[in-house]
């Protein structure tokens, strides 16, 4: 495979980050070169497990989504409920429950879990974020956060699904509908806790908004706290549960919430820059891919043509040499300084 | 290409997926009750 623009960026930047053995590199860059350029043939025919064969989610990130998730069903539950508090089949819900009023209380006690929650996310990815920063290992890249190239692969995988391509795009760890999916709930849930703490705090927002626009906030937050928890249903609904349960190869149920692990035919397929880095950093995925192009007849018939065009390769070999040579000039000189002052001691 | 999933696993998926599916009746009953809301 020849690699593209965009691949040569995240492996170069990968790489120099990671400082990656030359030998994993000479490795890594074979077996790049058998890889064909069709990568449909290469995510057809690869062994996945279900429940996931490469990491994407931390064990914090799992939590997260399992307190989301769960707070949020039960909150739809106990929100319907209380929107309707006189309709038919809300009554005997809430005494079941011992009186609208106890559904309140199990409703807020909820969203408190949720805020929460959210409030354990903010801390897990900025701090992630500037502990790969500090350890000079950042790549918005591979972020959450939304790039240009995203507007290009969304472009890209529509002409895809309409014929018009060969490959679906390369994207990376998170693709232009996740981020979309992913802000889309950021945004819900903001407005959702700032319309619900209206309704248990109202003299709060009193205090802090202008006398004149205080009235028409509380009508605002009113209107929108059911409808935004209602697009929140349709969304999680329609969207969500297709791409995670019902969808071409992820039927009956994606575990990468339980595993915190991706299956390979997905990540090739969806997310092949962080596949690359996959190949980077695990010698025995490395091997797979090796044995599986040989033994499926998939190799690359332009292997050593591709294997010359791949410069990113060279250009790394070189740049380790390089600062292998600055390293030892360094010590040469610390060497030479220690020899000055032992001779004027 | 996939392996396939043990009885455990199968059980987990399949009752999740029937999970989601009844909520989404509930979700398109709460569609009905808020577009008949008026």
């Amino acid at each position: 495979m020849k690699l593209s623009k965009d691949a040569t960026a995240v492996l170069s930047k990968f790489l120099r980050q990671y400082k990656v053995p030359v030998e994993d590199v000479n490795d890594l860059e074979e077996v790049v070169a058998m890889m064909p350029d069709d990568r449909k043939e290469i995510y057809k025919n690869v062994q996945s497990n279900p429940v996931g064969d490469l990491f994407r989610y931390s064990i914090h990130i799992r939590i997260q989504h399992l307190l989301t998730f769960t707070t949020f069903l039960l909150l739809a539950f106990t929100g319907l409920p209380i929107h309707y508090n006189d309709a038919f089949w809300a009554v005997p819900f809430n005494s079941v429950l011992g009186g609208v009023e106890v559904t309140r209380v199990i409703h807020r006690t909820l969203a408190t879990v949720m805020v929460l929650s959210m409030v354990y996310h903010l801390m897990t990815i900025i701090g992630g974020t500037l502990q790969k920063m500090a350890a000079g290992k950042f790549d918005v890249r591979r972020s959450i956060l939304p790039l240009l190239k995203d507007a290009s692969d969304f472009m890209a995988d529509m002409s895809y699904f309409a014929g018009g391509r060969e490959n679906r795009p390369e994207m990376d760890k998170f693709m232009y509908k996740q981020k979309i999916h992913y802000f889309a709930a950021a945004f819900g849930n903001t407005v959702m806790v700032v319309s619900g703490s209206s309704f248990l705090f109202p003299e709060f927002w009193n205090s802090v908004l202008p006398a004149a626009y205080a009235s028409h906030f509380q009508e605002m937050m009113r209107l929108s706290h059911p409808h935004e928890a209602l697009l929140a249903l349709l969304v999680i609904a329609f969207w969500h549960w297709y791409n995670v349960h019902l969808a071409p190869g992820r039927f009956p149920m994606q575990w990468t919430f339980l595993t915190g692990k991706l299956t390979r035919e997905h990540q090739i397929e969806e997310h092949f820059l962080e596949y690359l880095r996959d190949l980077a950093s695990l010698p025995q995925e490395r091997q797979y891919l090796r044995e599986n192009l040989v033994n499926k007849g998939l190799v690359s018939s332009t292997r050593d043509m591709d294997a010359r065009q791949n410069i990113v390769f060279e250009e790394y070999r070189r740049w380790v040499a390089d600062q292998a040579a600055r390293e030892a000039e360094l010590a040469e000189g610390e060497g030479v300084g220690e020899l000055v002052e032992d001779s004027q001691t | 290409m996939m392996s396939g999933l043990t009885k455990g696993q199968r059980l987990i998926a399949y009752g999740s997926l029937i999970f989601v599916l009844l909520w989404t009746v509930f979700g398109i009953f709460a569609i009905w009750l808020m577009v008949f809301e008026g």
